[in-house]
């Protein structure tokens, strides 16, 4: 689905960035049901998510990028966007690869991907901070919680996209 | 969502609580005495804790953050947290080998190591 005004896809990408960091705040006060350091719902990932299915690779990237930058600037410090940045850009990639790849999967499988990468890329830079081997000894909880939660925001980058697809078409 | 999504989900979950239960028999599966507390990766302190008769309290009050451990003969467990998410107090107790205590925007790491697998003590 292409644009046929390019300053109509502006206006969406910077809409997807302010949402982004919408659900990247709101999650934060949001208590989660389990106990693990890095565990997260993941939900700005439905910004990412509906950006790569909406226009591609190269504009999920810039929104990825911008999401994650101004997000830990914001309320997250420097350490904070290593931890924001390298999640938020691996999980990208890894989405685009699916997507592109993998096609017999839907939104849905893409999203789960996309937020597995992500706790991995948190596992892995948190290990360097620390300097500690036993943080990943958290990545399998923390894979299997990321897995269920990268179902719901499939779901709702889903329903986005479906919803966006209809309004573009008028 | 359609049948891959569900095998591939299905997959990752397996595949985690599989490496789980192995984490859980071969990293965690011997009691630890040894209680290390690390921050930024540096080596503050370490208690043995099994010959505890009275509880410790460690405070770490450093540049990344402050928190409070507090370690008895059964383990150690953080009290209190200047950090957002508190999921290092939440997690409670730990006294198994390997088991650590986690916080990651105070870089803060309680680690528990050393001591026999249960069945060295079976086998004395």
């Amino acid at each position: 689905m292409r644009t046929s005004l390019p300053i109509k896809k502006l206006t969406l990408m910077a809409v997807l960035v302010c949402l982004g960091i919408t659900l990247q705040l709101f999650e934060s006060y949001l208590p989660f049901f389990v106990d693990l350091p890095g565990g997260k719902l993941g939900l700005a990932n439905i910004a990412t998510l509906i950006v790569l299915y909406m226009y591609g690779l190269r504009e999920a990237v810039t929104v990825a990028a911008l999401r994650s930058i101004i997000g830990a600037l914001l309320f997250g410090g420097v350490v904070g966007m290593l931890y924001s940045v390298s999640g938020a850009l691996l999980s990208m990639l890894v989405m685009y690869v699916a997507k592109r790849y993998f096609t017999r999967l839907s939104i849905v499988g893409v999203s789960v991907l996309g937020a597995c990468a992500h706790s991995a890329a948190q596992v892995c830079v948190g290990a360097v901070i620390l300097s500690s081997v036993l943080f990943y000894t958290y990545l399998p909880p923390l894979m299997a919680v990321a897995a269920v939660c990268g179902i719901f925001t499939g779901l709702a980058a889903k329903a986005a996209v479906q919803y966006l697809e209809k309004v573009e078409k008028r | 969502m359609n049948k891959w999504d569900k095998l591939l989900t299905g997959t990752i979950i397996f595949v985690s609580l599989a490496a789980m239960v192995i984490l859980e028999v071969f990293a965690f599966g011997s009691t630890g005495d040894t209680v290390e507390i690390y921050v930024d990766g540096a080596l503050q302190a370490s208690y043995n804790f099994r010959a505890l008769r009275e509880p410790i309290t460690h405070v770490c009050d450093t540049e990344y953050g402050y928190n409070k451990i507090v370690i008895d003969s059964h383990g150690a467990y953080v009290a209190e947290s200047d950090c957002a998410d508190k999921t290092e107090i939440r997690q409670g107790q730990i006294s198994k080998a390997n088991a650590s205590l986690i916080c990651l925007p105070n870089r803060l790491v309680v680690q528990i190591t050393g001591g026999k697998s249960d069945a060295d003590i079976v086998a004395y």
